[in-house]
């Protein structure tokens, strides 16, 4: 997957739960957009789309708190290893 | 519910039903009249590896999928609702260690619930805090390498029975958090809960937190993520119970019934020819098997680890809480007087089922969510088929 191209998967998985108009540095959490269950929604698709495996270390909601946010963490963690 | 199982699946599937057919059902009415599970039947249950069931073998568990699991809530619900419970929240708490848990936390706990050496309870509920989990008061403060326990918790199902407790608090009256509290910490005082509706050998629970001590180290998870991801991430094990307990359920209503009015005569047929007695257990039938559809479906998304895995074992739990409330009322009233006594088992089944649309998130709950939701959903697909049919969308 390109660097762009993860953006806007995330991008596109958000807006199917979301109504609101939101771009790449909105905070989708802080700014209420989503309800009670979307952090398991997008735990769970982060997990299969990008092949990672969220931790107990990874909990930081600054990991999570827009598409830009989420796109740096998921590069950060594939480069971890 | 076999045709839909692989064979291995269907195999493990026959071994949960024959163990619940020697071991739970005749028993259960007993349990329930006297409103506790031997505790022998707890350990025996741990002996046959039941409590580890989900766990991965590194961890002693059986390394079930979650069909697996499902199948086998099934199979321990068409016997007892009460002892269904059991699994439910000892998995929640096990399944959240497993995930949120650190090596060493994972290393520690996981061998010890997988055996059932200790057995788990989650402790989210409190006097003025249930389905809002926000209003949660109960409270960690921080002295050093330890925190400082206070609070109440209530309707903790098997509070009274377990050895550990996985704890849902605020640090510093702010973050949430999720700690594990042996059951015999000083300052923490068990209050068995009788005399419920349904859940009645549960061993339900008060929990007073007084200046309870907890090691830092037994924190799981990251203060900030109890109520966001902790909780909700347990409560997807506890729904999936709750699905399959509750399909268990009316299962155990159809497969009663239906030789009772095959046998059963009244002006001069069975009470399968009068009308009104077979359209219920028609649609005893037909929402038996839409659950069990709408069970498995819910358990393969999340085998399959897909996202709409939320939904759809929400779908799956209100969809079977509900009809489990509808069909074991019809129960009674097919059975009649039998139905209402204590010593049979559709009594039990009808005060059961109205738990099953209380617990892990009301019903109306889920009405509020999936109702949004599906609404959603349809506004977005239409305004989709506009736009590729070029038709401006109203203001």
């Amino acid at each position: 997957m390109t660097e762009k191209n993860l953006e806007q998967t995330v991008y596109a998985f958000i807006g199917e739960h979301v109504d609101e108009k939101f771009n790449y540095d909105t905070e989708i959490f802080e700014e209420g957009l989503v309800n009670s269950l979307f952090a398991i929604q997008l735990m769970t698709f982060l997990e299969k789309e990008f092949a990672i495996k969220v931790t107990m270390e990874d909990l930081d909601m600054e990991n999570y708190k827009s598409v830009n946010a989420i796109g740096k963490f998921i590069r950060n963690k594939k480069l971890a290893g | 519910m076999k045709r839909h199982l692989t064979l291995s699946q269907q195999k493990s599937y026959q071994q949960f039903l024959d163990f619940v057919d020697e071991y739970v059902e005749p028993y259960a009415n007993d349990w329930d009249i006297r409103q506790e599970i031997p505790r022998d039947m707890i350990r025996l249950c741990a002996e046959q590896g039941y409590l580890g069931g989900t766990l991965p073998r590194e961890f002693h568990g059986k390394g079930w999928d979650y069909v697996t699991y499902g199948i086998f809530t099934e199979a321990v619900g068409r016997g007892s609702i009460s002892l269904s419970g059991l699994f439910n929240v000892h998995t929640m708490v096990a399944e959240t260690v497993l995930k949120w848990g650190t090596e060493e936390q994972k290393s520690h706990w996981l061998p010890l619930l997988a055996s059932g050496e200790q057995v788990a309870a989650l402790a989210l509920t409190e006097p003025g805090a249930g389905s809002d989990l926000k209003m949660i008061q109960t409270e960690y403060r921080r002295r050093g390498d330890r925190f400082l326990l206070n609070g109440v918790k209530k309707w903790i199902t098997f509070g009274a029975a377990a050895d550990v407790l996985l704890v849902f608090g605020r640090l510093d009256g702010e973050q949430p958090i999720a700690c594990l509290v042996p059951k015999d910490s000083r300052g923490l005082t068990i209050t068995h809960i009788r005399d419920m509706l349904g859940f009645k050998a549960s061993y339900l629970a008060k929990l007073e937190f007084d200046n309870v001590e907890v090691p830092v180290a037994n924190m799981i998870g990251r203060s900030g993520f109890g109520l966001s991801l902790l909780a909700p991430y347990a409560l997807e094990f506890g729904r999936i119970s709750i699905a399959f307990a509750s399909l268990g359920l009316l299962r155990a209503c159809l497969e009663t019934c239906g030789v009772h009015v095959m046998e059963r005569q009244s002006f001069g047929a069975h009470l399968i020819e009068h009308g009104m007695i077979s359209h219920m257990i028609t649609d005893m039938g037909v929402d038996l098997e839409a659950a069990t559809l709408l069970g498995l479906q819910a358990c393969k998304a999340k085998d399959e680890h897909r996202a709409d895995a939320t939904e759809k074992i929400m779908i799956a739990k209100y969809f079977a809480s509900r009809a489990g409330v509808r069909h074991s009322s019809n129960a009674v009233q097919i059975m009649g007087a039998l139905g209402c006594n204590d010593n049979h088992s559709v009594s039990r089944y009808y005060r059961d089922s109205k738990t099953m649309e209380i617990v892990e998130g009301s019903n109306q709950i889920h009405q509020l969510l999936l109702g949004k939701d599906f609404a959603k959903k349809a506004k977005r697909t239409r305004q989709a088929a506009q736009k590729k049919k070029g038709v401006q969308q109203p203001v």
